[in-house]
């Protein structure tokens, strides 16, 4: 038997609509990623050494 | 009752327009929710192997890596489609696969939160006693059931606002985080020479391997962020205004914090502050100290409960129901937890810790690989809350065996390296932790068992060649 199709909602399905328009959602831009490798991988590394020699 | 209000009681991906989290009050939220009695306990693990300089170093360089972990794993879907942890597994899962996900997020919310609770109402009968309300005894003990009882049913009504619950509540408990570094200014300040020279009672003859597992326990702490951080970073509008409130907000309080237990362990043997408070300045400054941990408590676990029940939500057979009855399925594991078994949860906090990190870091793991290398950041928002088979995310009956695997394979990387029950480790782990190497692993089986996915048309993967 296949299984029934379960459609959306119409409310999500306009939220949805609005969601898949181009440009509408955006992750991390550059500056976003500068900080998140500075503070992330750079900094820890050099709390690591400071620690270890400390 | 408005649109937005609705849309953040449900599971629902939240318009741009209903994102209306700026960096400030999200950094309020994610810090306050950060800041609890963890940090103490975490802090005294750590004052168990490494000094108060080592201990301290290690742990901000562990939790600002564990950060970055679960920040790019779950962070991308969920700004950008204002969806939460949970929703944003289906990616990788299946269009039911996420099931385990979901289940990941309740057991570690509703554990945290158990144990949160139940700090919350010993500390609020040792304030009634330091203040001369409750006699100490049998009678303050009873009580704890009681106040258990109490702060659900406040953390409820607080939460029938929805994430305005949370927001508000963070508003008014903020200044705990504050009172927290207070109390880690007075306690260095007057203790500063026996700090620098304790020596950590558990620490192994290897110096490397205590360091690791400070930090260590830094990355598993911040892991446990993962069940969270979608339901708070959802309400912010892009990624841009998340990234400096989760790597600030949210890593950096729990290291600083943790300084007090850190302290407290190696000083006093204690990461009680309220005991340790008490030598240092009095029962004036234990009053104190048992109001910050009160309100810290409170807070974390209206933020968690808030997270349990928008993950609840994706479930179709919840997505329906009254909030407040989410709330309800949501809160009473919690309460009964607190209210029944409260000491089981003190005596197994470590291994529990060292849990979180088995599960979160191969998820973390598989998402990263998933969202920027197999799907180059191309996501199915529709796939998502679609439970079609021709949806691209129902893969086989809705279950993404590739990402099972591979989270097997993470899982048991983890414990090859790292046995979170007794501690005992492989050679290879004072060089590389055990929740890195469980997350490389999981990435690279996702990777390689997506590639057959990949060619077999299912996952959505084609859209992205």
């Amino acid at each position: 038997m296949p299984e029934p199709e379960r459609e959306l909602s119409p409310p999500l399905e306009a939220r949805i609509a609005a969601l898949e328009r181009p440009g509408a959602t955006a992750d991390f831009d550059l500056a976003s990623w500068v900080w998140m490798v500075l503070l992330g991988i750079a900094v820890p590394v050099v709390l690591i050494l400071l620690g270890w020699w400390a | 009752m408005g649109v937005s209000t609705v849309a953040d009681e449900s599971a629902w991906p939240l318009l741009p327009s209903e994102r209306t989290w700026g960096p400030a009050r999200l950094t309020l939220t994610l810090a306050t929710t950060a800041a609890a009695t963890w940090c103490y306990l975490i802090g005294e693990s750590v004052g168990g192997y490494l000094n108060f300089i080592k201990g301290g170093l290690a742990l901000s360089a562990g939790c600002l890596i564990g950060m970055l972990l679960v920040l790019a794993a779950a962070g991308p879907t969920c700004v950008r489609f204002g969806i939460d942890s949970v929703a944003s597994t289906k990616p990788q899962f299946g269009s039911r696969g996420w099931i385990v996900a979901a289940a990941l997020q309740a057991i570690s919310i509703i554990g945290w939160n158990s144990l949160l609770i139940i700090f919350f109402a010993k500390s609020a009968v040792q304030l009634s006693v330091a203040l001369g309300l409750l006699d100490a005894g049998a009678r303050g003990a009873a009580l704890v059931p009681v106040l258990t009882v109490l702060a659900c049913a406040t953390i409820f009504v607080a939460l029938r606002r929805g994430a305005r619950g949370v927001s508000l509540v963070s508003n008014l408990l903020v200044a705990h985080v504050v009172v927290g570094l207070w109390m880690l200014y007075l306690l260095v300040s007057h203790r500063w020479p026996e700090l620098v020279s304790a020596h950590p009672v558990n620490a192994s003859p290897d110096r490397l391997w205590n360091y690791t597992t400070g930090i260590e326990l830094g990355i598993g702490a911040t892991l446990s962020w993962w069940p969270y951080i979608g339901a708070m970073i959802r309400m912010a509008p892009n990624g841009r205004s998340i990234v400096l409130p989760v790597m600030l907000g949210m890593a950096a309080p729990v290291p600083l914090l943790s300084l007090i237990g850190l302290a407290g362990a190696l000083v006093l043997k204690t990461s009680d502050p309220a005991e340790w408070l008490r030598t240092v300045g009095g029962t004036a400054y234990a009053i104190v100290s048992l109001s910050f941990v009160t309100a810290a408590n409170f807070g974390t676990t209206t933020a968690g409960i808030y997270a349990s029940a928008i993950g609840l939500r994706n479930f179709s057979a919840l997505q329906e129901r009254a909030w407040t009855t989410l709330l309800l399925v949501t809160i009473a594991p919690v309460a009964l937890v607190g209210i029944f078994i409260p000491e089981l949860f003190f005596a197994k906090f470590g291994n529990f810790l060292a849990l979180i990190g088995v599960a979160f870091a191969p998820l973390c793991g598989i998402q990263i690989v998933d969202y920027f290398v197999l799907r180059r950041r191309r996501i199915d928002i529709r796939a998502i809350y679609s439970e079609s088979p021709r949806s691209a995310y129902y893969f086989w009956a809705g279950v993404n065996p590739a990402a099972l695997a591979a989270l097997a394979a993470g899982c048991l990387t983890y414990i090859s390296i790292l046995n979170p029950l007794t501690y005992t480790s492989a050679a290879v782990y004072p060089y590389v932790t055990a929740s890195l190497p469980s997350a490389c692993a999981a990435a690279a089986v996702h990777l390689l068992l997506s590639l057959p996915v990949r060619r077999s048309g299912r996952g959505g993967y084609a859209q992205t060649l």
